[in-house]
């Protein structure tokens, strides 16, 4: 029994062959062996390079391709581009997204490109996992991940309940031409 | 004339050790942070030098919690004898030479008994009392098991650390604190001669203040927080307090009975005046416990805890034996060289 268990093959390249040998005197001391640590401490005392990157002020560098927090997108000339199709929701794995559309009104023509838009836009953002399947289904180019980091919840629990996580108004660009802003605050 | 030096000299011996515990905190987690190439508080002021600060208002303003089964004498009484001794320490060791003001001259130390190294041992001894009332009268099983852990702990190192400073008084011949410096002041720092000593010494420091690598009194690991457990507010802060005094009271004296107190070699030569050596040999006394108090810190971040068999079988088997042989070394090579 104990001969077969000798002659098994170990099972992964990594094992290795442990000793349960009585230690020297020097090992026994201790003391050099600490010693030997504190070398290797304090050489990482002296160190001037350290990975630490302090957040607010200094922000790790990120991918171009990095998917941080939603944003709706304006077109060229600083009308909304979504328009509430729902092919966005229904890309969404996570089912995060929900959307209430609405008809545009004459004199919105500056707001909104089409005749349809999305008059709430909200992202659950517990629900969310930044995938970028939103981005890739818009048939519109309205929805895109930024490369800024999503914010921080303060709350658990949505006003659903259950698992969803608190809804999020999907930030929308700001419009570029002030004269379209007069439009809206009139 | 003296007597209000003296106490002027204690007020600001008090300040300056409430300061240097204060900061040793900070130390003790800019110290950890950069041996694990990490930055550490930085946040309060420059280089986050307002910490403890920020530490000391978060301690004050916690609620202090008293357990309901908790001996509610003995719960106020530990942390307040714990931070008592802590401080009583620092009046019998020499933080520098004599002052000369005019006519009078004024000694840079408390008071002089002819036992100072005798009252730090009774001293230390007392702190016992903190931890274990502390630990007893918090009626919870961890706080039990890290009070009994100290007690057994600083009990059994008390002895090595007895047997290294007996090796010492041999070789000095006085028991008198600023004795001792003015020997090695003499006839070279204390580490030439006991070697063996200094380290069963500076061991058992390490045992005694509770720290790392013998801090089994407070393993997390084992005890949730250790005697301390049931603590918090400033009660919590006392404990924790106590611990950092002990270990600029423990560097201290190291650096007194080993490295030459506040004796600067090659000074005398200078031809500078009395009083500017002394206040030299002050900045040096505290430059040599700044390096001890450093040292404690290495260690802690450079060495794993014990378990508790291990420091037992260091401290009995280990340490008092050599303890022993250090004595008769130095009494047989005494006996060679001066007959």
């Amino acid at each position: 029994m104990a001969e077969s268990r000798n002659t098994l093959a170990p099972l992964t390249s990594r094992a290795k062959q442990v000793s349960n040998k009585r230690m020297t005197l020097v090992e026994r001391l201790y003391l050099p062996a600490m010693i030997g640590g504190m070398l290797i401490t304090i050489r990482h005392f002296f160190r001037v390079k350290r990975p630490t990157i302090k957040y607010p002020e200094q922000k790790r560098p990120i991918s171009a391709i990095y998917r941080g927090q939603h944003v709706l997108k304006r077109d060229e000339q600083g009308r909304e581009r979504c328009t509430a199709c729902g092919l966005c929701a229904v890309a969404c794995p996570a089912e995060a997204i929900t959307m209430v559309a609405a008809e545009r009104k004459p004199g919105e023509e500056k707001l909104y490109r089409e005749e349809k838009y999305a008059a709430v836009y909200e992202i659950d953002m517990l629900r969310c996992i930044y995938c970028g399947d939103c981005e890739e289904a818009c048939p519109k180019e309205a929805i895109f991940l930024t490369d800024r980091i999503a914010q921080a919840l303060r709350v658990r629990q949505g006003r659903a309940g259950g698992t969803h996580g608190p809804r999020q108004a999907c930030g929308r660009e700001p419009q570029a031409d002030p004269r379209c802003a007069s439009v809206q605050a009139g | 004339m003296t007597l209000t030096f003296t106490a002027i000299f204690l007020l600001a011996l008090f300040l300056v050790t409430l300061t240097v515990a204060a900061y040793a905190t900070y130390g003790e987690r800019k110290v950890a942070a950069l041996l694990q190439d990490r930055i550490g508080p930085d946040r309060a002021g420059p280089f986050g030098l307002l910490q403890p600060l920020a530490d000391g208002v978060k301690m004050i303003m916690k609620e202090d919690f008293v357990p309901a089964t908790a001996n509610r004498k003995l719960f106020f009484l530990g942390p307040a004898i714990a931070m008592v001794t802590a401080l009583l320490t620092g009046v019998v060791i020499p933080w520098g030479g004599t002052l000369t003001i005019g006519e009078h001259t004024f000694n840079l130390q408390g008071t002089d008994p002819e036992i100072g190294i005798l009252y730090v041992f009774a001293i230390v001894s007392i702190g016992v009392y903190g931890i274990m009332l502390g630990g007893w009268a918090s009626n919870n099983k961890y706080a039990l098991l890290g009070a009994i852990r100290a007690a057994s702990q600083m009990v059994s190192y008390e002895l090595a650390m007895g047997m290294s400073i007996v090796a010492l008084v041999m070789l000095t011949g006085t028991l008198s604190l600023s004795g001792i410096v003015a020997f090695q002041a003499e006839n070279g720092w204390g580490i030439l001669y006991q070697p063996l000593g200094f380290i069963i010494f500076i061991v058992c420091a390490f045992a005694e203040c509770n720290r790392a690598p013998f801090d089994m009194p407070e393993c997390e690991t084992e005890l949730v927080g250790g005697y301390h457990t049931e603590f918090s507010s400033m009660k919590l802060g006392f404990y924790l307090f106590a611990e950092y005094i002990n270990m600029f009271m423990s560097s201290a004296v190291i650096a007194t009975l080993y490295f030459g107190g506040y004796h600067v070699p090659g000074l005398d030569g200078l031809g500078l005046s009395a009083n500017a050596v002394t206040l030299i040999g002050l900045v040096a006394m505290f430059l040599k416990t700044f390096f001890f108090l450093f040292v404690f810190m290495w260690v802690r971040w450079s060495t794993p805890r014990f378990r508790f068999d291990q420091l037992m079988n260091l401290g009995w088997k280990r340490l008092i034996p050599l303890g022993v042989i250090n004595i008769l070394i130095t009494g047989g090579v005494y006996f060679a060289l001066h007959g």
